[in-house]
């Protein structure tokens, strides 16, 4: 038998909001649990792109699994966020109807809605919408409100899934592809650049490659087709021309493209939903950007008048079918978990209850979940929190809360500081962004760039240039 | 780092901004005899911009010297400082409440502040690769030319071997030289314009003695490369062609934005042309004791215009201060047309002599006029030699005796 570095009773594969919220999940009892991610960061892949909606599921289809677990996690999100610290704002949306059949299709909507487990939902006139939302442009027909429909911040909410379950005894491996699954006679061996880590039973949770991790299995439950959703934020100015999520009515192929406010007070514009053959192309392009100014131009035609302080995209892990591809294959003690295209954010705490459940169907003895909410809680990012640099205690008790070092973002010494020792640090100037939310406003760096570099170069012991991708 | 004390927590005046605009303010509230001036900046050195230009060429207009950036800036402090003004830095201003109230963030804790009068003299940035919509990979190594400075002058940074450089006004030629002086070959320039825009003597010196090739009429349309830039995608406007370019490092330069969020959050009426705030001839905004000037108001000009600019804004506070004017205000509104892109200050003040008129055009032009209309009267007619897009330009304002209170806007346009 092979020589492992360790062996676990679950080792999860996939450190995205999904695989975090089950590592959280199955922490805490009897069991040894491991969590490989392949980058250096959790919620690096398809978590760290998206439109950070914290979403009723309204529109999901009635039935599937994707619908009851959305519909599981969004309360139970709602829930955690506040006991964490996370930002989240309940806006509300509204779907705009800008023409006659996308009005008749709202009655279809509604009832979408309710069998989904939605029922506040309510079909307004067009005067109505403009009255919530006056600087739509012209043309609404009506619109469908889903009072329920919120934003969130999905960085943190992923880092505080991960902090939950290394404090309740997780080991986390960053950096740690899995290069290779062989299987011996009661476990799974896990090849790894590091060495070979045994687990008993093995949860697949990969995102964009899950499909790659079932092939090692030797199953071929679905093949992913990366989905590219280009993202437009705009400058903060723009915050006051929205209330809340302006959606569009769907069509066959996504959701459309929606305007929102974001947490950190910012206005996103998109996704494009493109079909890629590349997981890792997550470039913008020319294309890309003129169809969302044109759809914002045609939504929100103010929205023209503020500049664009990020452009990003991010891909989405679609299959060939439409839900959530939740297997479970007890012999072979394997979990996988595909498929989960948009809403895994919302999702992910129903999901991980669901893959709980699965196990302790087949006796595996996974702890209540009791004792989850360990007090532990993040640091506040969003707008609607008070942020260190206006909280006179934090200043008083230290200084470096109060010197401001990203300008736009209003970001203190003191958090870049605390992002590079947390207990999941920043391992980088990305990890830090997502972290503090420095360097991530309009300037990009024109004021704050070289200090901010200097600051996190010194505090992570590293040398400046090999922050900025030299080799 | 220097705080606000607890004698000074009702000024006579509130600076925002210690650069060379809020610094000269301050210089001349105090010559006049304004006794107190607060000056409060967010970096934690005072000085602005010009602490991280390397290179010479300040203080010409004002200080009447050849002074490289920082120590421009320097003077600039010393001499505040030798008149007893308070600087604080490493404070940052949150929000000016509609009764002045000024709410100040620092080290020392937060801190409401009661002035009677406030100066925004916060400056303007570059519009980084975003708001520019440039799309592609999200690699390292791209700069505005104020990141790269503070990179390469400030903290000695290693910045990358091969450098592409967006834009072909004043500070892109400024942006070559900072990375030849960092030992970084600038491979190109690239401008979309027909023309650079910058002097002849300027630009001539800098690439012959950088070599660097101006790519003009070519727009920068992807960024390749994962971790780092390893390129670029370039397309000639007129011919369509696409050429990659092998750099490392790419720089966008100019394309100034006022750093004007304070002014929005003070509820100041901001012009859609400058994205400042909009002025009257005496540096007022639209909110009542608040003043603004320098490269908030006309993004950008040299450090000398800013200074300049700032100082005259401190007379006409100096001049509150001393002679509260009791007469109503008529205001007419100065507008320009599509030839050029701002024009301010945005409104007159009826009797009050204006100095000078600052503008930028939108086009190359030579033996062009400038004409200052009010319904069918001619107020004044400047000759201009030659204009660039976005050219700091100026006139005198002599012409504004003659506005008159009903005849509706004055109007400023290009002509033959």
């Amino acid at each position: 038998m092979n020589e492992t570095e360790a062996n676990f009773d679950i080792a999860i594969i996939g450190g995205g909001v999904v695989g975090c919220a089950i590592a959280r999940e199955l922490s805490g009892g009897s069991l040894t649990v491991a969590l490989f991610e392949s980058s250096s960061d959790l919620g690096n892949g398809t978590s760290k792109a998206n439109t950070a909606i914290w979403h009723t599921g309204f529109d999901t289809v009635p039935g599937s699994l994707e619908s009851s677990l959305v519909h599981r996690g969004y309360e139970k999100l709602g829930i955690f966020a506040e006991q964490t610290g996370i930002a989240l704002e309940r806006t509300g949306a509204v779907l705009v109807a800008w023409d006659a059949e996308q009005a008749a299709a709202l009655k279809n909507l509604q009832e979408k809605a309710l069998a989904n487990g939605v029922v506040d939902t309510e079909i307004i006139s067009a005067e109505e919408v403009i009255r919530r939302e006056p600087h739509l442009g012209d043309g609404v027909q009506g619109g469908l409100v889903v009072p329920g429909e919120g934003i969130i911040d999905p960085w943190s909410v992923t880092l505080a899934f991960a902090n939950q379950a290394v404090l309740r005894g997780v080991t986390l491996f960053r950096s740690t592809p899995i290069l290779g699954i062989t299987e011996a006679q009661d476990r799974h061996l896990l090849e790894t650049h590091q060495g070979s880590y045994g687990a008993r039973w093995l949860i697949n949770v990969a995102g964009l490659y899950s499909d790659v991790i079932d092939r090692m299995i030797g199953h071929e439950g679905f093949t992913i087709t990366p989905r590219r959703g280009q993202l437009l934020v705009f400058d903060k100015l723009a915050r006051p021309l929205l209330s809340g999520i302006v959606l569009p009515v769907p069509t066959e192929r996504t959701k459309g493209v929606l305007v929102s406010p974001t947490v950190w007070g910012n206005l996103l514009l998109g996704p494009t939903a493109e079909d890629l053959d590349d997981k890792g192309d997550t470039r913008s392009t020319s294309d890309g950007v003129k169809t969302l100014l044109a759809d914002g131009k045609r939504i929100l035609p103010r929205l023209m008048d503020y500049d664009v302080t990020a452009v990003y995209a991010g891909l989405r892990a679609a299959t060939e079918h439409r839900d959530y591809q939740i297997t479970s294959y007890p012999n072979e003690r394997y979990v996988c978990v595909g498929g989960i295209r948009s809403t895994g954010l919302t999702g992910s705490l129903g999901i991980a209850e669901y893959v709980a459940e699965l196990l302790r169907s087949v006796g595996v003895e996974i702890s209540s979940g009791k004792d989850l909410e360990s007090g532990f809680t993040m640091p506040p990012l969003g707008e609607c929190q008070i942020r260190p640099l206006q909280d006179p205690n934090k200043i008083s008790e230290d200084p470096a809360y109060g010197t401001v070092l990203c300008h736009c973002e209003q970001v203190s010494l003191g958090e870049v500081r605390d992002a590079c020792h947390a207990m999941i640090a920043a391992e980088n100037l990305e990890g830090v962004r997502r972290r503090t939310r420095a360097l991530n406003g309009r300037c990009q760096g024109f004021y704050c760039g070289a200090e901010v570099v200097d600051v996190v170069a010194r505090e992570l012991g590293t040398a400046p240039e090999s922050l900025m991708g030299f080799q | 780092m220097s705080s606000v004390g607890e004698n000074q927590i009702a000024p006579d005046v509130l600076i925002v901004g210690a650069g060379p605009a809020g610094l000269s303010a301050a210089i001349e509230l105090k010559k006049r005899g304004v006794a107190q001036v607060v000056v409060i900046e967010r970096e934690r050195e005072a000085g602005g911009v010009p602490r991280h230009c390397f290179h010479p060429g300040f203080g010409l207009q004002d200080l009447r010297r050849n002074l490289t950036g920082p120590n421009y800036a320097q003077r600039l402090v010393s001499k505040a400082q030798d008149l007893g003004i308070e600087i604080a830095t490493s404070s940052t201003v949150n929000a000016i409440a509609p009764d002045k109230t000024t709410r100040v963030t620092s080290p020392h804790g937060i801190l409401d502040l009661h002035p009677r009068f406030v100066l925004l003299t916060t400056g303007v940035r570059e519009r980084p690769r975003s708001a520019r919509l440039v799309p592609g990979t999200r690699p390292a190594g791209v700069f505005t030319t104020g990141q790269l400075q503070q990179w390469v002058g400030l903290k000695k940074f290693p910045v990358g071997s091969r450098a592409l450089v967006v834009g072909a006004e004043h500070i892109s030629f400024s942006a070559v030289q900072t990375l030849r002086h960092a030992g970084v070959s600038c491979v190109a320039m690239v401008t979309d314009h027909p023309r650079h825009q910058s002097l002849w003597g300027a630009s001539l010196l800098t690439r012959a003695v950088s070599q660097t090739p101006l790519l003009v009429g070519t727009e920068l349309i992807e960024i390749l490369g994962t971790h780092r830039v390893e390129g670029a995608l370039l397309r000639n406007v007129a011919s369509g062609s696409v050429e990659k370019i092998d750099v490392d490092t790419i720089v966008f330069t100019g394309d100034w934005v006022p750093d004007a969020e304070l002014a929005y959050r003070s509820a100041i009426e901001i012009s859609p042309l400058t994205r400042g705030p909009m002025v009257e001839s005496d540096g007022r905004t639209s909110v009542d004791q608040i003043f603004a000037a320098g490269n908030l108001v006309q993004p950008a000009e040299t450090a000398g215009i800013a200074a300049r600019r700032g100082a005259e804004a401190a007379m006409h506070i100096a001049r509150q201060i001393y002679q509260p004017i009791v007469a109503q205000r008529i205001v007419v509104p100065l507008e320009c047309d599509e030839s050029l892109l701002w024009v301010t200050p945005q409104r007159l003040v009826l009797n009050e002599e204006l100095e000078r008129l600052y503008f930028r055009t939108r086009l190359f032009s030579s033996k062009k006029f400038l004409a200052v209309r009010q319904g069918n009267r001619v107020l004044g007619r400047y000759r201009l030699r030659h204009t660039s897009p976005n050219r700091g330009l100026s006139v005198p304002g002599a012409w504004s005796k003659d506005v008159e209170r009903e005849s509706g806007p004055v109007r400023i346009a290009l002509c033959d």
